[in-house]
């Protein structure tokens, strides 16, 4: 007997184990429908369906009722439910007024099996539907369009390199890319990620650079600008760079124990030096919109009517792209040692401090980077701070007329940004280093680049 | 006569098999004069083309009644569907006047699929279209795979090179690396032992490297740890070798530089150490402070660098599948250095005393503390066929454990820099995932770098898995 009722307790336990395995599996194949919603991009087609719907509704006297043009463009949508394929809405979408008209669908059904077959298997030319579509076809989703999410190229490639295929600039760059292998020859001035502008080191890049990573040697030339009191020194060495769209860095370094010649350091006694460097960064890309009314701004319209995004509008005109990172340089102090004041004979250095400590050589980096689509302006702003008190900011901007760009370089070095060494290794004497004197300064530097 | 017609048969389905092994070798492939190809590594586009797959494939499924009825009458394509490490390569027809993707291709290894033009308008709106055959606006890199006329040539070029920094496999561990790549970030997470390729192998390499790696670079970070594992030889001298301090590293890799086929690869890494005020120019200073043996002689690796470029020599060798030489210019600065007990470093300008001649040998004239070392590099990988075990081992029944598909039996490599070391090694692959191999190392005598810091013979053992997972 207590066999027994434990034997139906056990039924019973299965049937409601079964009852809601049903339920479970029921809910689930509830769930499972799928909407597949298009535009028809066929020309041909378009004209052909709204033809014979037009041509049926004047056969049925219902055209009064009618509002769909023969222009208009079809518009589908497809359920796909327990494992069935049906058609569960259509609509016009007309593109000079922006408005959506619905079939009759009564009278679409007797147009027959051959053009209904036809639209529903898109075997044709289509195109993607939008959110304002998509509310149309009475549906929601909260899925971005990835079309719309930015590739991080759009805005990097005004940086990385060049848009064109040969680009010179007075800033003391050049670019020759070659579109058909994805590789490019760089020359720069500086290394600007770092915050080491080209305006106080002036150390030249020589590289080659393909879409995501460069590599390039380092040859040393001095800055001379007025307003920087003490450039760095530089020597000759290599560096690599990468950039993807998340993740980006560099790796430089100048070897220290190369000959310096008499007359091509700044100051023989006060030799600084970035030796090694390194920065790793995170990025993304946004679309954004024309958050400002350029069509006000009269000059601008002079400038070039053809600008786009000119008038305001809810559509992207152009792509931004922000970088945070980490990053570590190793500065030197040395001064040359006693030797020949030949100029062409090189001396050794002899090095006092190094800046290498986590605390010391520690810093941060961000930076932002704006390029329209039609790639006719970019601009950038950027800081850097590092623990050891050298930090700067950075900002420029570009605009394209024709194969002429002209741009402007801002570096701001605030009140007190430096770096503090001990001088000598016989005594603690510690000497600072202001690049731009200790009140701070700022070089703005003009530039004009052709491009081809 | 009856033997006659047998031989006969015999031999025409011997023919017969031929004929069929040829064409089963044969694959579809384009003309690299007509057209472009190219592999999209953007992500989100990868992911908008594997949607549309799906729902092509719904729209003609055969559980659609309404497809049914048409299928009777002509037989839909169904598409396989697109993984997310799939490669997805769009080709285009060269000079062409209409701007159109002539095909797409996707998959892996040896089995891609083909979404030929007629019915790419069908699965891809025109606005995905638009967007993947602007290859200016998303990262792409250049592809060969539509080009490859055999299964060979694919295996080949899916095969990693040793240089390569994007693996075959996403998951790979041996005694010298640990490789782990995610395919849908496109970005892998490296830890390496040592340094073979620019010949610091094991311990010698003086860091343990940690990066992240994309399909053409890798930065990192050098940490100051000892990993040293299955070496045999007592003369590594590695404790000479200064291990504290951090550094970075980083390679990049260019690969059909400028169409020429050769791909170019630099690698670079280097040492924050501190500063060292005093010169040690004798020995007496050892006793004078105190400085502990092992402290006596040590050195940092500064830094180290390689340029080199990897080509495929035109040889036919019988069962070599593929000959490589990679040429290139080798860098390493070495800081000679004493150190007290309390960490202090001192510049050291001697490594050892000459007795015959009663003088210290210097590494240079005055207070020079380092050494550079600018060294000629050459390099030669052979691998024998993919896939194939020689007939000469076949006879052995005790080798029956080995089984290999898509990889070489043998990978061999001889390493030479020029004043500082050769090393050689041999790699047995036992199966797809598994290889054993054994790496010696011979260190030039009176090299560039002196000191006695590098050993003079050493090997390593290795093991190898790698995998998908």
């Amino acid at each position: 007997m207590n066999m027994k009722m434990n034997l139906n307790t056990l039924i019973n336990k299965i049937h409601y184990i079964a009852f809601s395995v049903m339920v479970l599996f029921g809910s689930s194949s509830i769930a499972q429908q799928n909407l597949i919603s298009w535009e028809v991009a066929d020309p041909a087609l378009n004209r052909k369906f709204i033809e014979m719907y037009l041509n049926q509704l004047i056969e049925n006297d219902k055209f009064d009722q009618n509002s769909i043009q023969a222009s208009d463009v079809v518009m589908v949508q497809m359920q796909q439910q327990d494992g069935k394929l049906t058609l569960k809405r259509l609509r016009a979408k007309n593109y000079d007024s922006g408005e959506y008209r619905r079939f009759m669908m009564d009278q679409v059904k007797k147009l027959g099996p051959d053009i209904m077959n036809t639209i529903m298997d898109r075997k044709y030319k289509w195109a993607e539907i939008n959110r304002r579509d998509l509310s149309a076809l009475e549906t929601y989703s909260n899925i971005d369009n990835i079309l719309n999410e930015r590739s991080f190229k759009r805005a990097r490639d005004g940086f990385w390199w060049t848009t064109s295929q040969v680009e010179v600039s007075t800033n003391q760059s050049i670019y020759i890319r070659s579109k058909s292998t994805n590789q490019a020859f760089r020359l720069e001035t500086g290394i600007s990620d770092l915050g080491l502008y080209p305006q106080f080191f002036g150390n030249t890049i020589l590289g080659l650079s393909n879409d995501i990573s460069s590599t390039y040697f380092i040859v040393p030339r001095q800055a001379k600008v007025d307003v920087i009191k003490q450039p760095l020194d530089g020597t000759f060495g290599i560096g690599f760079k990468f950039d993807t769209h998340s993740i980006g860095g560099q790796v430089n370094y100048m070897d220290s124990g190369n000959k310096f010649k008499t007359g091509k350091v700044f100051d023989e006694n006060h030799v600084v030096l970035p030796s090694a460097s390194g920065l790793v960064y995170w990025s993304n890309t946004f679309a954004i919109n024309n958050f400002i009314d350029f069509s006000k701004l009269g000059f601008l319209k002079r400038l070039n009517k053809n600008l786009s995004g000119a008038e305001r509008t809810d559509e992207p005109f152009g792509s931004l792209r922000l970088k945070v990172g980490l990053s570590f340089t190793e500065f030197i102090h040395a001064k040359l040692k006693p030797g020949s004041k030949d100029e062409k004979e090189g001396r050794d250095l002899e090095i006092t401090d190094r800046l290498n400590k986590v605390d010391e050589a520690l810093g941060f980096f961000v930076r932002s980077e704006l390029v329209t689509d039609n790639k006719k302006l970019k601009a950038y702003a950027q800081a850097n701070q590092s623990f050891s008190g050298f930090n700067n900011i950075g900002f420029g901007a570009e605009y394209s007329i024709k194969v002429l760009k002209v741009g402007v370089q801002v570096v701001n070095i605030p009140k007190g940004s430096g770096l503090e060494f001990l001088e000598s290794n016989t005594n603690d004497n510690l000497w600072k280093w202001y690049p731009a004197g200790e009140s701070g300064g700022q070089v703005v530097s003009p530039y004009i680049s052709f491009h081809f | 006569m009856k033997i006659n017609n047998f031989l006969k048969i015999k031999l025409f389905i011997i023919a017969i098999l031929l004929i069929g092994s040829g064409f089963s070798q044969s694959v579809k492939s384009l003309d690299k004069r007509k057209y472009i190809a190219w592999t999209v590594d953007h992500m989100p586009y990868h992911i908008l083309v594997e949607d549309a797959i799906i729902d092509y494939n719904a729209l003609n499924t055969l559980e659609n009644p309404r497809v049914k009825k048409k299928s009777a009458k002509k037989k839909v394509l169904i598409l396989k569907e697109m993984r997310a490490e799939d490669l997805l390569i769009i080709v285009q027809q060269k000079k062409s006047t209409k701007n159109e993707i002539h095909e797409i291709w996707y998959g892996n290894g040896l089995n891609f699929d083909v979404i030929p033009r007629e019915i790419v308008d069908w699965v891809l709106s025109q606005d995905i279209q638009q967007a993947l055959i602007e290859k200016d606006q998303y990262l792409n890199s250049p592809s060969d795979v539509v080009f490859f006329e055999s299964e060979n040539q694919r295996l080949l070029a899916s095969y990693s090179s040793r240089f390569s920094l994007w693996k075959q496999h996403n998951f790979l561990m041996s005694t010298e690396e640990l490789y782990l790549r995610s395919n849908l970030l496109q970005y892998s997470a490296n830890f390496a032992l040592g340094n073979t390729l620019v010949g610091l192998p094991g311990a010698l390499f003086s860091s343990t490297s940690m990066g992240v790696g994309t399909r053409n670079s890798e930065i990192g970070i050098r940490f100051p740890a000892k990993i040293n594992l299955l070496s045999i030889g007592n003369g590594l001298n590695d404790n000479r070798l200064l291990r504290e301090y951090l550094g970075l590293y980083s390679k990049v890799t260019i690969d059909n530089m400028f169409s020429t086929g050769a791909s170019f690869h630099a690698q670079m890494g280097f040492n924050f150490f501190p500063r060292s005020s005093t010169v040690v120019t004798d020995t007496s200073y050892f006793r004078k402070n105190d400085i502990d043996e092992e402290d006596e002689y040590v050195n940092i690796i500064d830094m180290y660098a390689l340029f080199a470029a990897t080509f495929e020599v035109p040889l036919k060798i019988p069962t070599i599948s593929r000959v490589t030489f990679t040429p290139g210019l080798h860098y390493m600065k070495v800081a000679h250095r004493t150190k007290d007990k309390d960490n202090n470093l001192f510049n050291r300008t001697f490594y050892g005393y000459d007795y015959d001649n009663k003088s210290y040998l210097r590494y240079g004239d005055g207070e020079k503390a380092s050494t550079k070392a600018f060294g000629l590099y050459g390099r030669v990988d052979l691998m024998t066929d993919i896939g194939v075990i020689p007939s000469f081992l076949q006879k052995y029944k005790f080798l029956n454990f080995i089984k290999i598909n898509k990889v070489p039996l043998f990978e061999v490599s001889l390493q030479h820099i020029t004043q500082l070391n050769t090393i050689t090694s041999v790699a047995v692959n036992i199966n797809d995932n598994v290889s054993f191999s054994m790496t010696t190392y011979s260190g030039e005598q009176d090299g560039t770098v002196r000191g006695g810091w590098l050993p003079n013979k050493n090997m390593w053992l290795g093991v190898r898995y790698r995998s998908d997972f």
